[in-house]
């Protein structure tokens, strides 16, 4: 028994905790939950607990059907929102095959296993999230499932970027979405009102990247209770409302070698060192190939192709907001603030397999050597095709379609993810394409239902 | 001047000179007495034993002279009475100096350590006080002038001047050390407390360098910084040079500003003790046992630690942190260090796993000694000193896990716990002591010369004798007996290291009264026994104990011999995928052998055959059924050399001559040698002797040997002279017509035959027809394989109209058939026939006549499109509805059909143009496509890796499950055996997985490409 073990068996019974979760991840994204009763935790610990994984969305195939959880229990922690009354822990685990290896399946082991390929080479990868979202009224949804009574969606409030509400919901919400996550262990940053109506963001404080995966599964959970207390919808969908901005998930990274950031070279411009270049450079390279984690869903497209300020072209910039990877203004002379930040996710990514990809991407670029190309440094937008084409700056997929089929012949992917999870997302989202491209939409109702 | 002497030999020249020399500087007549000489010749080097202290008293002048001569007689001048030579202290001084020149070339540096050597008592270090971890602490930090009493000491004495005090005392310390290990009559019995000190002064170097370091940056003490010994220093058996392995603790509530500071302590201390300077480094500090290795931050705090062993550490690093002890810096920190983290040691051991995955390191380990150094190495050699800190650590983690009383980082200490706790034999343990003690004296008497880190037995003659010297004091001194007597330890460890884990289970399975692997208190000496199986892979350690049991009860010479090998082959079967099932085997294989001497001869005099038949044994249920059927085969593996391919010529002859023997019913004999060959084919896959690529074509034209064969003896059977005279012909076709077949294939055929005169009556025709019929059914139910041998299924469902056609066509059906023929993707399958047996003539001709169809002149292209329809169509239908396509060997996506059907439209396109795609060999044929330029290199060479891939994958499951595969296996085991048998390392399955997944989906982009031109 580890001392960490430990700690959580004696704070189970010092809180009198009457059940702890037990999370994990799908290939997806969807956070998977089993409750224990405090006394199976041991043997959690030890043995793990069985479950059947082929009910699980990409997990197992269907011949390794009995799989083990293995909590973690340097991942602890009680889930505040439950309250004294009935008081509940939770736990991310790994999942294992019978064999006690873990499951290749298991997107907490893809993270690790790319975070164990940046060790071998002396990395460590740390990741800083900005995850946009949106709030609804609830007037005319279930406040739990979000289903609406077939009108639009209506968010919460007017306001825009940075703007104050008086009195509004959004400040409460925010004041108490910050408050249970800290609770919870997840330092936040910033946060603020974003651009679109009733839409916020919150910044996450850097952490390594297993524990920053962990926390982004944490805070969408987090977020939706907030909003059910406060009797609002929270949506992490890419792009809700077709008027206004998408949820973003900007994403900021580093790789220290030791204590140092790799990233950082007094002098160098933008004081990026050539290792940071190098990185970006594998980053614009794969991105092709990486979007259909990043941006998994049809949606997802939507918000990378309707402008305000999405990371539509594959280019990297400084001040440039519509570069797909942004060097941050360096501050303050903290060398371990130096980092790139990578645009193109949404918040309904998958962080473990986003993260492992974009590690992998950047190391490839490491250790091949590529060379960065140059700097946008227009507002990519506003160019011309032709313009663009002959700045030999190219495209992000335009629609999960044009994403899978690049995907496709990613060996990048393929190693990254492993042969079994490449092959799952392939086909799932395969699928999710050809039920989207049956539906006959509001869209082509109003435009060809009477013209016709 | 007369030659100087001793009572009995006379000194040579050089050494005398130093003598009189010596006797000059001391002012009368000592080093030439021949009682002096006495002393000096039983030093180990005589020579430089004088050449030693004529230096030492020559550096220290007068006042050297006059404390040597005090202490060595008390006499004040002339010649030395009888009594008054302190021979003891002078024989410890002559020691000294014929031994280490590095001893030697301290007191020429500091004469004033002179006196040190001089004392009376018997001994200078050990078991005085002064030998105690603090009382050497204190003595060190005394040194560079820190207050031993300070929880945090700071030296007075900074930068070159407390590295000059610090190395300079702690080598006046060596020094004594020294004098004392040379001095000793029986150097192995104390050599454990030489270790010890060793150690210990290695602690206090290590806080006196931190001391120095601290008063430099941190004078005011504000770095809670613990040092953690590993390896040697860890476990109190450090040798006299030897880096030092070590970690840097925080306290976890240090911060940024702290960190930094700590780093830089921690890299002071460093250079402190290893950097080169007017006092020589002591010893190189070593940190890449820390976490990340050497890329990790060099100090981490205490909770950075935890989290790195509770997430990340491998299971090599736990076996590291077995030997974890805190020695230096904060106790505080060093405490909380060994409290949060040891525990973790006995966590890990406890994963499934954990013990499999540190022996196949260690057996990494010994792979990688340059073979030419392994005879001379006594740590990493067979039977060194590694193999048995490796045993007693292997035992500790199994059995320590439950019993805390064995948990001890130092190997002495640990072998006698094991061996009082009975988990190894007393005697066995005392083996293993022995053994020990003996090759750290000598590794000690290697190093001590120029206390270099070395552990290397000389090559060079003289050296070797001063070595022996320096070992033995009394007896035999010569460089032979060294040798001698160190093989003769390494034979036993050797032999013991094999079987230290087993032979106590084999007692514990038999039940013989007081069985070793009797936990005393702790449970039945059966369930330790199974405990220990289960660690070493054995899935059912109960069942395994009864094979065990019945094996090696009673009497018998049989009982006897495999109580001597069994220990070996469990550990071998432990090493493969099934040990339980190997054992099983081997039960089964020496019950039918046990009346036979050779058997159990073999088994215990070559070790070459006992290792092969393990293998086989838990790595092939195909070869193991084989051998069981024909256990005679096993006295081939007494040498590689056996299971060569045999000279077609001579298994032709032998053919030949059974069908002379015994004519018609040639085909059970020619069936036996048929499996006799396949047993020596497999055997040779199994064991990895030979290519693997050439596997499939040893196998086809085996089957071509023995179809041969059998089709002369069923005509001697069943031709009568009335029979109208014919010829016939079996025609291979599809893998077998390759030459690609597997242990498993069926043999797809055709038979054609042709009435030798061409106007027979219809009546004759009708007969004729009929018997050719009958050949062909009888030679395929003679052939067919049965519950007692091995087999050929022929097959002949690709004949023309399949199941409704004839059996037997005659050749002029053929024509006629096809002449009427309009779709030459019809002659597809042709392109791999290939006559096997049967009239020269007619198989000419049926060559012929097939040619213009299977290399079409030209290929239109609706005939390519049907092709590629049939294929697409079969993709969709042929493949099991429940299984992964990606898996399957044969229909899967990039697997062996879509590769071949590549090829064969390239040859369907091609061959009629180019004659060298001409061949039924898929291989073949997509090189001759290469070659000319039909199909790009790199296409070409991904096609070819996924066909090879998925051909070998086909063969490694029938080896190692005895039955067909349809699919990459699925179950672990399998997969993991299928692994070893494609020359992966142990754990390798899932390697094998990602590499059959990619290569596969690599060969389906090229196949869509090439194939249906998408």
């Amino acid at each position: 028994m580890s001392r960490q073990e430990e700690f959580v068996l004696r704070t189970v019974e010092d809180r009198e905790v009457r059940f702890i979760r037990l999370w994990f991840t799908d290939v997806l994204g969807q956070l998977k939950s089993v409750a224990i009763v405090p006394a199976e935790l041991e043997g959690a610990f030890s043995e793990g607990i069985g479950f059947d994984g082929s009910a699980v969305e990409g997990l197992s195939r269907v011949y390794e059907a009995d799989m083990v959880l293995k909590p973690d229990p340097s991942t602890f922690s009680l889930l505040p929102w439950r309250g004294e009354t009935e008081p509940t822990g939770r736990m991310f685990c790994d999942i294992h095959v019978p064999g006690g290896e873990p499951a290749p399946a298991d997107p907490r082991n893809v993270l690790k296993r790319t975070l164990a390929k940046a060790a071998e080479r002396g990395f460590t990868f740390y990741v800083h999230p900005e995850i946009e979202f949106y709030l609804f009224k609830t007037d005319n949804l279930d406040p739990v499932s979000g289903i609406t009574d077939g009108t639009a969606p209506m968010p919460v409030d007017t306001a825009g970027y940075f703007d104050h509400v008086n009195g509004g919901t959004a400040n409460d919400f925010r004041r108490e979405a910050v408050t249970m996550l800290e609770a919870m262990g997840l330092s936040v940053e910033f946060s603020h009102h974003e651009a679109g109506p009733g839409q916020n963001e919150i910044d996450l404080r850097y952490a390594d990247a297993l524990t920053m995966a962990d926390n982004v599964m944490t805070f969408r959970s987090v977020i939706k209770e907030v909003a059910i207390s406060q009797g609002v919808y929270a949506s992490f969908m890419p792009k809700p409302l077709s008027a206004h901005p998408g949820n973003g998930m900007h994403t900021h990274v580093s790789l220290f070698e030791g204590e140092n950031n790799a990233f950082f070279e007094p002098g160098a411009e933008y004081q990026l060192s050539r290792t940071g270049r190098q990185f970006i450079a594998g980053l614009l390279m794969h991105a092709a190939e990486i979007s259909a984690v990043t941006n998994q869903h049809v949606n997802s497209y939507k918000r990378l192709w309707t402008g305000h300020e999405a990371p539509s072209y594959i280019s990297w910039g400084h001040r440039n907001r519509s570069a797909l990877v942004r060097v941050p203004q360096y501050n303050s002379g903290k060398s371990s603030s130096a980092r790139v930040e990578y645009r193109a996710l949404d918040s309904s990514a998958n962080p473990y397999l986003s993260y492992a990809l974009m590690l992998a991407a950047g190391l490839r670029g490491i250790e091949e050597g590529y060379e960065l190309p140059d700097e946008a440094e227009d507002n990519v937008w506003l160019l011309s095709d032709t313009e663009r084409r002959a700045m030999g700056i190219e495209a992000l997929p335009r629609s999960l379609s044009h994403a899978l089929e690049i995907m496709e012949s990613s060996d990048l992917v393929a190693e990254t993810l492993g042969e079994e999870v490449f092959d799952f997302f392939l086909r799932n989202k395969r699928q999710e394409w050809n039920d989207y491209r049956a539906q006959v939409t509001p869209y082509e109702l109003a435009k060809h239902f009477t013209a016709m | 001047m007369a030659g100087i002497t001793s009572r009995t030999t006379s000194v040579p020249d050089p050494t005398a000179r130093f003598l009189r020399e010596l006797d000059e500087l001391l002012g009368q007549p000592l080093a030439t007495d021949s009682r002096f000489v006495d002393l000096l010749m039983a030093a180990p080097d005589p020579h430089a034993a004088a050449l030693g202290l004529l230096r030492v008293v020559e550096a220290g002048g007068a006042e050297s002279a006059r404390l040597l001569l005090a202490a060595v007689r008390s006499g004040s001048a002339g010649r030395l009475a009888e009594d008054e030579l302190n021979r003891p202290l002078l024989a410890r001084l002559l020691a000294v100096m014929g031994t280490s020149e590095a001893m030697v070339d301290h007191l020429v540096r500091h004469p004033d350590s002179l006196p040190l050597l001089l004392a009376e008592d018997p001994f200078l270090l050990i078991s005085t006080p002064a030998a105690s971890a603090a009382s050497l602490r204190s003595e060190l930090l005394a040194s560079v002038g820190a207050d031993p009493e300070d929880p945090a000491p700071r030296a007075r004495l900074t930068g070159d001047e407390g590295i000059q005090a610090l190395r300079r005392v702690y080598r006046d310390a060596s020094l004594r050390l020294v004098a004392d290990d040379v001095a000793a009559e029986a150097p192995v019995e104390i050599v454990d407390q030489v270790m010890a000190v060793l150690s210990d002064l290695a602690a206090a170097a290590l806080d006196g360098a931190l001391a120095v370091a601290r008063a430099e940056l941190d004078p005011v003490a504000e770095v809670g910084l613990a040092v953690i010994a590993l390896g040697k220093t860890g476990a109190r058996e450090l040798n006299y040079v030897s880096d030092v392995d070590v970690v840097f603790v925080l306290d976890s509530s240090a911060n940024d500003e702290q960190r930094h500071l700590a780093t830089e302590l921690a890299q002071r201390m460093r250079s402190i003790l290893s950097d080169a300077g007017p006092e020589p480094a002591l010893w190189e500090v070593d940190t890449a046992l820390r976490p990340e290795g050497k890329a990790g931050a060099l100090v981490r705090t205490l909770s950075e630690y935890e989290h790195y062993y509770a997430d990340i550490a491998k299971n090599w690093e736990f076996q590291a942190l077995l030997k974890a002890r805190p020695v230096a810096g904060s106790a505080e920190v060093g405490q909380q260090f060994s409290e949060a983290l040891l525990p973790l040691v006995w966590q890990a051991a406890s994963r499934a796993g954990f013990i499999d995955g540190i022996r196949s390191m260690r057996r990494r380990v010994v792979d990688l000694i340059p073979a030419a150094e392994a005879p001379r190495q006594i740590k990493l050699g067979r039977g060194g000193l590694r193999d048995v800190e490796f045993s007693a650590q292997m035992l500790q983690l199994v059995h320590g896990r439950t019993d805390e009383d064995i948990r001890t980082p130092n190997t002495l200490v640990a072998l006698e716990e094991l061996g009082e706790h009975g988990y190894i034999g007393q005697q066995d343990a005392a083996v293993f002591s022995n053994a020990y003690r003996f090759m750290r004296v000598v590794e000690h008497r290697v190093q001590m010369p120029r206390m270099m880190r070395n552990a290397l037995i000389p090559d060079d003659e003289m050296k070797l004798r001063v070595l022996a010297r320096s070992v033995f004091r009394s007896g035999s001194r010569t460089g032979a007996r060294l040798e001698e007597t160190r093989r003769d330890y390494a034979k036993q460890v050797t032999r013991l290291h094999e079987q230290i884990f087993y032979r106590p289970i084999l007692d514990a399975a038999v039940g013989v009264h007081g069985a070793v692997v009797d936990a005393h208190k702790r449970g039945s000496s059966l369930q330790a026994a199974a405990d220990r199986l289960h660690a070493f892979g054995y899935r059912d350690p109960h069942g395994a104990l009864s094979h065990i049991k019945a094996l090696t009860t009673g009497m018998s010479r049989t009982a006897m011999v495999i109580r001597q090998v069994l220990p070996a082959l469990l550990d071998w079967f432990s090493d493969g995928v099934e040990p339980d099932r190997a054992l099983l085997a081997f039960r089964r294989l020496s019950e039918s052998l046990s009346s036979s001497g050779w058997f159990l001869k073999m088994l215990r005099d070559s070790g070459l055959a006992a290792k092969s038949v393990a293998e086989v044994l838990s790595l092939s249920g195909y070869a193991t059924e084989l051998l069981l059927r024909q256990p005679a085969a096993v006295a081939w593996l007494d040498k590689y050399d056996n299971l060569a391919a045999r000279d077609p010529e001579v298994l032709a002859a032998e053919v030949d001559g059974l069908l002379k023997r015994h004519g018609s019913a040639a085909v059970t004999p020619i069936r036996e040698t048929y499996s006799r060959e396949l047993l020596r084919i497999a055997l040779r896959d199994v064991l990895d002797v030979g290519e693997r690529a050439g596997v499939p074509g040893d196998l086809s034209d085996l089957m071509d040997l023995a179809v041969k064969g059998a089709l002369r003896a069923v005509r001697l059977d069943l031709d009568e002279p009335e029979t109208p005279g014919y010829e016939f012909v079996l025609i291979a076709m599809g893998r077998w017509g390759g030459r690609e077949i597997g242990y498993f294939s069926d043999a797809d055929v055709m038979y054609v035959y042709r009435p030798l005169d061409d106007d027979l009556d219809s009546e004759a025709k009708a007969k004729l027809s009929k018997h050719v019929s009958k050949i062909a059914l009888q030679l395929s139910s003679r052939l067919k394989a049965n519950e007692s041998a091995q087999g050929v299924d022929l097959d002949a469902d690709l004949r023309p109209e399949g199941k409704n056609g004839p059996l037997v066509r005659s050749y002029s059906s053929y024509q006629a058939y096809y002449a009427k023929w309009s779709q030459p993707w019809e002659a597809q399958a042709l392109l791999r026939a290939r006559p096997v047996a049967g009239d020269e003539p007619l198989i000419a001709d049926f060559a012929a006549l097939i040619d213009p169809l299977r290399y079409p002149p030209h290929m239109p292209q609706k005939a390519m499109t049907q092709v590629r329809t049939l294929k697409a169509r079969m993709e969709d239908e042929r493949l099991p509805r429940s299984g992964d396509k990606r898996r399957h060997l044969k229909l899967g996506r990039g697997s062996l059909s879509d590769v071949e059907w590549t090829v064969q439209l390239l040859q369907l396109e091609h061959a009629h143009a180019l004659p060298g795609l001409r061949t039924t060999s898929t291989l073949e044929a997509l090189q001759a496509a290469t070659d000319v330029g039909c199909i790009p290199a790199e296409d070409a060479e991904q096609l070819a890796a996924a066909w090879r891939l998925a051909t070998d994958v086909r063969s490694a499951v029938m080896l190692f499950r005895g039955r067909t595969a349809e699919a990459l296996p699925v179950d672990h085991t399998e997969l993991e055996a299928t692994a070893r048998l494609l020359g992966y390392p142990a754990g390798g399955g899932h390697d094998l997985e990602d590499d059959y997944l990619r290569t596969t989906r690599h060969a389906r982009s090229v196949m869509e490409q090439r194939f249906y031109g998408f």
